[in-house]
């Protein structure tokens, strides 16, 4: 039975060929799809660092005040502080863009402490007010190892002569939680301050302040307390978890899982007609077949088996493909996709549901044919003419 | 005197086409003896074929009583009705129904996987069969490799596979030139005469109706005439 299955469902191999391809395809844009919201969501939900963003209260695009970060300092439950700038610039092209910040590197690694260094020194870093401190995804994308000079093109910074802005890679850092990207350069806030002031005619503000309060603070009640500084203004602060700001950040470009969910049920139902198609077809050719067999002697029942089992492999065998190719460039796409998504992972829970996925298809587009040849008479099935 | 291998008593059988009821068998009465060779004969739509559907149990009679080899076939559920096939009546078509996908020798082990023996059973099973039928050097071809007379042993061969009493063929020539015709023919009649195979064969051609023993002939779904050796009544 297995082996006339198997032999039916390749009787037009061209056909059977493509679907299979076709749901091989689907299924790894299901497991790619899914691993991409589950990166976002696992940047935001994993992350329970004790960590804590204040910005402005009117969008993420306006600026703080520099003497911000002494006013947060102020509070008791705040030690250090940390000033952080969007720098917006790009590598040669303008496709060559990653995150860049402006920080003060000596305290830098007390609000993330989960970085550590790979290659370099952290000490030349802080030494070197030229330098930058790049991630490991960065450095393997580019190729750039310390020593190196990376030229970034501003986009909002924009010197007077056009010309780059460069720094030298002192360190190279990596993380073990998903939540951190490792597609960033950090440089000297020092520096940055010193070059706009010099060609702005005034010191550069802040975009976000990062600060971990001390153990067992309240949260919640820290971030009021800091809002509440600067509720007079001149810029009203909204101060939120990181994970929180995380969430805020995803939902600029829009509820990104809700439309990768949306394109994920779209090529899921698409795959399901075509399967569905496919085995319809197969079906209408074999009337003839389900006749013969129950001349001799094939029960309804087995029949209605040969036909759902047909469906099974057709489906098992392209989702079986989808979901492998799927895992199998896992890691490829974790490097490829390490600045937008960090932490892109093909999880077993996603391997799981896609092989049920696949079942489920597989079910329900053997049934109507196998429900079908189990009515039919062997009368009516001999004497069916294509 | 042989026992009889079918009986069929007052068998009826109407289809209903645009609301008008179409009686194919009409009160028929028939007895076969076991061992027999017949040919069953008569204008189209005299009920032939849907005698032969009948007593192999692939369709239903309306109204009447049919026994095939003891048993009353109308008495037995799906399922039963599919295992007794299986186990006593092997068919054989007109257009051979061989499934395309399969070798000659899958073919004829199809039947073969509803019995309880092995893999391998089944498969020197298969070649005896084939042997039989005069296929062996053939079994691994395809049915589009073959040509049409083989085709037919190829499915005479799985007919006989599970080594059933009766063998109901329905114009299993009609589609044969005549050489071809007749060494299947003559395969169906050593069938008969060596292996004892009861054999209801279905066939407008009077050439292959003298290889059987007894020719019966219908009309309009009655009994119109039997003649040959045999006591069809």
């Amino acid at each position: 039975m297995l082996k006339l299955a198997f032999k039916n469902l390749f009787a037009h191999p061209v056909r059977t060929v493509l679907t299979i391809g076709a749901l091989a395809i689907a299924m790894f844009l299901v497991c790619f799809l899914t691993s991409i919201a589950t990166a976002l969501e696992a940047g935001v939900s994993s992350n329970t660092v004790r960590r804590l963003w204040t910005r402005t209260a009117v969008s993420l695009f306006s600026t703080m005040p520099q003497n911000y970060e002494q006013k947060i300092e102020s509070l008791p439950e705040i030690d250090q502080a940390v000033k952080f700038q969007w720098f917006g610039g790009y590598f040669r092209e303008q496709k060559n863009f990653f995150a860049q910040f402006a920080i003060e590197p000596e305290h830098l690694l007390e609000v993330y402490d989960e970085l550590y260094v790979v290659d370099g020194s952290y000490e030349n870093f802080v030494a070197d007010r030229n330098s930058a401190f790049i991630g490991k995804a960065l450095a393997d994308k580019y190729e750039w190892k310390v020593g190196d000079t990376i030229p970034l093109t501003a986009t909002i910074f924009t010197k007077p002569d056009q010309s780059p802005w460069e720094f030298e890679v002192a360190a190279i850092y990596e993380a073990d939680t998903p939540n951190v990207d490792r597609s960033t350069l950090f440089f000297h806030w020092d520096l940055f301050e010193e070059t706009v002031k010099g060609f702005a005619g005034e010191a550069p503000e802040v975009g976000v302040y990062l600060f971990k309060p001390v153990e067992g603070a309240d949260l919640d009640a820290v971030s009021a307390q800091v809002d509440a500084l600067f509720e007079g203004g001149p810029m009203r602060t909204l101060t939120t978890t990181e994970s929180e700001f995380q969430r805020e950040f995803i939902g600029m470009i829009g509820n990104l899982p809700r439309f990768i969910t949306f394109l994920g049920t779209g090529v899921f139902v698409a795959i399901l007609l075509a399967s569905i198609n496919t085995m319809l077809m197969a079906a209408r050719e074999q009337t003839n077949d389900v006749g013969v067999l129950k001349s001799l002697g094939f029960s309804d029942g087995r029949v209605f088996g040969l036909m759902l089992t047909q469906g099974l492999f057709l489906c098992g065998i392209g989702g079986g493909i989808g979901i492998a190719l799927a895992k199998g460039s896992e890691s490829a796409f974790r490097d490829m996709l390490a600045a937008q998504f960090p932490g892109y992972l093909v999880a077993d829970a996603t391997v799981i549901g896609a092989a049920v996925l696949t079942l489920a298809i597989g079910l329900v587009a053997g049934l109507m044919p196998a429900l079908h040849a189990r009515r039919l008479s062997p009368v009516a099935a001999l004497r069916a003419t294509l | 005197m042989s026992e009889a291998m079918i009986q069929a008593r007052g068998l009826t059988k109407t289809y209903k086409r645009g609301g008008e009821e179409l009686r194919v068998l009409d009160e028929l009465d028939l007895e076969v003896e076991a061992g027999g060779f017949y040919a069953l004969m008569g204008p189209s739509g005299s009920g032939k074929t849907t005698l032969l559907n009948l007593i192999g149990g692939l369709d239903d009679a309306t109204s009447g009583h049919l026994v095939v080899d003891g048993v009353d076939v109308a008495e037995l559920t799906g399922s039963e009705l599919a295992q007794w096939r299986s186990d006593n009546v092997g068919f054989v078509f007109q257009g051979f129904n061989l499934i395309p996908v399969l070798t000659a020798l899958e073919n004829v082990m199809l039947p073969l996987g509803l019995t309880p023996l092995s893999k391998g059973e089944q498969r020197k099973q298969a070649e005896y069969a084939l042997e039989l039928v005069g296929m062996t050097d053939r079994m691994k071809h395809r049915p589009r490799q073959l040509s049409g007379g083989q085709e037919q042993r190829v499915a005479i061969a799985r007919a006989i596979a599970t080594d059933p009493k009766l063998l109901l063929a329905d114009e299993p020539t009609g589609d044969l030139d005549r050489e071809s015709a007749n060494s299947v023919l003559e395969l169906m009649t050593k069938l008969n005469s060596e292996l004892g195979k009861t054999i209801l064969m279905v066939t407008h051609d009077p050439l292959a109706a003298d290889y059987a023993s007894t020719q019966i002939h219908l009309d309009k779904g009655r009994l119109a005439q039997v003649s040959g050796a045999a006591t069809a009544k």
